[in-house]
């Protein structure tokens, strides 16, 4: 755990100052973010001009244009709103293999993640939904406002317990219906359902949300190290399978899940999103300055 | 077929163990290990082998045979197996003469090194399997290796060899060497003599065995050397000293030499003399040393004739002068008793009134006349003149105009007093108290009494120089008995003598009591002794004081020169000389240890190649985790 118990160093806050979350579509939001949209409104950046009608606000009148040309022409300016950040953190059990020998567990990794991506949200004065998830959603942290607001986060996410089975079909239906507003949803997990997660996302980009995918993996979850006669559990259902385990085996394996990062990844493509995969081994500030930033989840 | 040091037996139980070890790993590999992972969807969509339901079945029994074989393999080849004929291999014991002499120059460093490097040679001229036992020959016998096969083992521990300071023991070293070959050896080889063989005059020929071999060493034996050197007190005064001096010529030819004699840095004496070639002569001095010191006699060579043993040209041994015996006398008329004591130069007496008398002074014995004091001295011994009473004695009665009828002569303070009849117009009888002991009586009772303790005491009913005893010759001995048996360290005769290491005959006193004799070493260790027709013998093998105790008289040996040799030993003819030749040119049996090791060696190697190597090659995760990163890289719509 870090200085202070902020998850993250300071050293490392104050190089996530200089970033900030990127989206694609245009959302609406509450005026007095920093994040530009195609809308216009009552910002402070000059956009264009557009014939006055009436019933238009006189002070955007330019007046100047009026006693050269006699004409009235209105000033429109750019609209800056405060788009809802929506950071889903898997909490499910399965996020809890992987540790030891140094490596940070999955649920570990996410949290600092998310701590990372909710404190860059808080500096550029976004709403923050910080929304852990299972078999359903949990209780949410809401914030905005401000750097100063980093701390409530951090305990927040320090005080998080990993249990339950990830069920993204019951996830994705709850969270439509909790939060109707469109933004930005940022999900942070190993996307292991054995239901399968690549539906239930795409409802979500269905209902306008724009996604980042970060796809959390250890680096056994990926290409197990062991050899021989297994006794495997499953670490959210309990269930348990013997098998033998060989190169030729381990090389299907690899296939596999790299079949299943590939498609999580055309799945955020193919709606607008963004992916990220990162492993466990990669150390935090590196995976935001390396991956994170090249997959344009912030710049 | 032989193992060194495993039978066949042994060799096939340890095989089988290892065998078992091999076996038991290669299963507990491949049990089943128990994991918790993320999901299970990928193991099973690898459409990998399926569940094994012998746990202990073996996968690989090939992998396994070859592990078995090579580790039997490497096995063997640790045991060293040879093969061939193995009857011939015989034991050897190899003495190498450590005595003294063999400290002695030689044409290149010392005899020593020469018997070195012929008993290497010997030694590397032997077949493969023979054995040796080396064994290192001076006054002792000490064997240093058992019968070694290791021929390199054998040689270290002949470099290793220094010469000792004692005489070589031929006789005795010979007898050893035959006893280990008939106790340890399994077949007897030679017995190698490797040396230069002088020994001690000897009375009978020395017995050798059938096997003996000797290798001489040469040696130029032109030398003169101290033999003895010994100081004592001297009758001529109280600082004289008398040290005489024993030298030996060993050479072949008469030397001129000159002795000289040095104390505390200063010459005290020197002569000029001829020795006759193997002559011994003595030399006297006398000199004066009132103080502690070191003496020293050095012989050189005047006609300028190298001295083939240096180490034997010098001797020093400590002369020591003793503490004297503070005596404090306190009486009322003190210059009666000045003649009884100042004639006697170890003895350093005050003389006080009794008004004066001081209870921590600094005296070994209190003498009290016709005074008791408040305060009796704790630590020393003291004589009570005439006590009066409060004295430790008890008084019976006062005595007048009584013959001394007896001295006994078994007391210490008795002894050797013979007057009779002696009239005391005036004296004491005493009650003796338990441990008292009588030493003179009259028909009223004992007049004279010792006490013996942790302070001795002794107390006289008449004083001896205002008696009719003033003039008997009784009076200086009773005194005399008084201050010896008060403090006999400091009257004990002592004499040193400086001699050579080794056996020490020391000729005894008529009338010494065996009983009463200790010989004991520079740490106060008692050392084995012999008491046989009034000589004592006694072996220091090494360098060091050995004080010897006989009653009042204590020798101390200062045995720090060399104990060479008096003559050279000739073998008899039958013994075989020098080194055999074409040794070597024996067949040697098969070793082929290398191989089995190469064989092992290539086993292993061929199962890893074969089995394990695919189960260490492994991308290391974190490339494996970058490399998938670098294939998902996401590239912008746009």
């Amino acid at each position: 755990m870090a200085e202070n118990g902020l998850l993250i160093d300071t050293p490392l806050l104050e190089k996530l100052e200089r970033l900030a979350i990127q989206w694609q579509k245009s959302l609406p939001g509450v005026v007095g973010g920093h994040n530009t949209s195609r809308s216009a409104g009552a910002g402070q950046e000059f956009l264009d001009h557009r014939q006055f009608h009436h019933g238009d606000d006189l002070r955007a009148v330019n007046w100047r244009a009026y006693l050269r040309l006699e004409k009235m022409f209105l000033k429109m300016f750019q609209l800056e709103p405060r788009i809802p950040v929506r950071v889903l953190v898997d909490v499910s059990r399965s996020m809890t293999t992987g540790g030891g020998k140094g490596a940070l567990s999955k649920f570990d990794y996410a949290r600092k993640l998310a701590a990372a991506m909710c404190y860059v949200a808080l500096v550029r004065l976004d709403s923050i939904y910080l929304q852990p998830f299972a078999e359903k959603l949990g209780d949410p942290l809401r914030l905005g406002g401000g750097r100063q607001r980093f701390q409530p986060v951090a305990n927040y996410l320090q005080a998080l317990k990993p249990g339950g089975s990830t069920k993204f079909f019951d996830i994705t239906r709850d969270f439509i219906s909790r939060y109707p507003q469109r933004g930005l949803v940022i999900v942070i997990s190993d996307f292991l359902d054995d239901a399968g997660c690549e539906k239930p996302l795409q409802y979500l980009t269905d209902f306008g949300h724009e996604m980042i995918l970060i796809h959390v993996w250890a680096d056994e979850d990926r290409e197990p190290p062991w050899d021989g006669e297994l006794d495997l559990e499953d670490a959210e259902s309990g269930t348990r399978v013997q098998l033998a385990f060989d190169d030729a085996a381990r090389a299907s394996y690899v296939t596999a899940f790299d079949e299943f990062a590939l498609e999580l990844r055309n799945v955020a493509l193919r709606n607008g999103g963004r992916y990220v995969g990162l492993s466990t081994s990669i150390p935090i500030e590196e995976a935001i300055f390396g991956p994170m930033v090249r997959a344009g989840a912030v710049q | 077929m032989n193992f060194l040091n495993l039978s066949f037996g042994e060799l096939l139980g340890l095989a089988g163990i290892v065998s078992a070890g091999i076996v038991a790993l290669y299963l507990l590999d491949r049990t089943k290990r128990k994991q918790v992972v993320a999901t299970l969807r990928f193991w099973t969509a690898g459409k990998l082998p399926e569940e094994l339901k012998h746990k202990r079945r073996v996968h690989q029994p090939w992998s396994l045979l070859l592990q078995i074989v090579s580790m039997i393999l490497l096995l063997l080849a640790i045991a060293g197996p040879r093969f061939g004929d193995l009857g011939t291999s015989r034991d050897h014991v190899l003495l190498l003469d450590t005595s003294a002499w063999m400290g002695a120059r030689a044409r290149q460093g010392i005899l020593l090194d020469q018997a070195k490097n012929a008993a290497l040679v010997y030694v590397n001229s032997l077949p493969l399997l023979d054995r040796v036992m080396l064994v290192r020959a001076d006054a002792l016998a000490t064997p240093v290796t058992q019968f070694e096969s290791n021929k390199s083992a054998v040689a270290d521990a002949i470099r290793r060899s220094r010469p000792s300071t004692s005489a070589l023991n031929l006789e005795q070293a010979l007898e050893f060497a035959q006893q280990a070959q008939k106790l340890q050896s399994q077949k007897a080889g030679e017995i190698v003599f490797v040396g230069a063989a002088r020994i001690p005059k000897q009375e009978n020929e020395i017995a050798v065995p059938a096997n003996l071999r000797v290798i001489s060493i040469p040696s130029n034996g032109e030398n003169v050397g101290l033999r003895k050197l010994g100081v004592r007190r001297a009758a001529t005064g109280v600082d004289s000293w008398e040290a005489f001096v024993e030298l030996r010529n060993d050479g072949q030819k008469a030397r001129e030499i000159t002795l000289l004699l040095q104390f505390a840095g200063t010459a005290a004496g020197s002569k000029t003399m001829t020795l006759a070639a193997g002559s011994e002569t003595q030399a006297t001095f006398v000199f004066q040393a009132k103080k502690a010191g070191l003496l020293e006699a050095r012989v050189t060579s005047t006609n300028g004739r190298g001295d083939a043993f240096p180490q034997d040209d010098t001797a020093v041994i400590e002369v020591p002068i003793g503490k004297p015996l503070r005596v404090a006398v306190y009486s009322p008329e003190p210059d009666l008793l000045k003649p009884l004591l100042a004639g006697n130069p170890q003895v350093e007496a005050t003389f006080d009134l009794p008004a004066k008398f001081d209870a921590q002074a600094a005296a070994d014995i209190v003498v009290f006349d016709r005074f008791v004091p408040k305060e009796a001295p704790q630590s020393a011994a003291s004589i009570w003149i005439e006590p009066p009473a409060g004295s430790p004695f008890a008084i019976r009665s006062t005595a007048a105009n009584v013959k001394l009828q007896q001295w006994h002569q078994e007391t210490a303070l008795g002894a050797g007093l013979y007057s009779k009849d002696v009239d005391l117009a005036a004296t004491q009888v005493f009650n003796l108290a338990p441990g008292d002991r009588a030493v003179a009586d009259t028909a009223q009772g004992p007049v004279v009494v010792e006490r013996a303790g942790a302070v001795k005491m002794a107390a006289l009913g008449f004083d001896p120089v205002r008696s009719a005893m003033k003039y008997d010759l009784a009076t200086p001995l009773l005194m005399a008995n008084l201050l010896r048996w008060m403090a006999p360290e400091v009257f004990r005769r002592s004499d040193v003598q400086a001699g050579t290491v080794g056996t020490v005959n020391v000729a005894l006193d008529k009338g010494v009591n065996p009983a009463a004799i200790k010989v004991l070493g520079d740490d106060q260790r008692p050392l084995p002794f012999t008491v046989e027709s009034n000589s004592l013998r006694f072996f220091a093998g090494a360098p060091g004081n050995v004080h010897v105790v006989t009653g009042d008289r204590e020798t101390v040996y200062s045995l720090t020169l060399p104990d060479v040799g008096d003559t050279a030993w000739r073998p008899p003819a039958n013994a075989a000389r020098g080194i055999r030749r074409g040794a070597m040119a024996e067949s040697a049996p098969l070793n082929p240890w290398p191989w089995l090791a190469l064989a092992g060696g290539l086993g292993l190697l061929a199962d890893w190649l074969l089995y394990g190597r695919s189960r260490i090659v492994r991308l290391t995760p974190r490339a494996a985790s970058l490399s998938l990163v670098e294939r998902l890289r996401w590239r912008k719509a746009s």
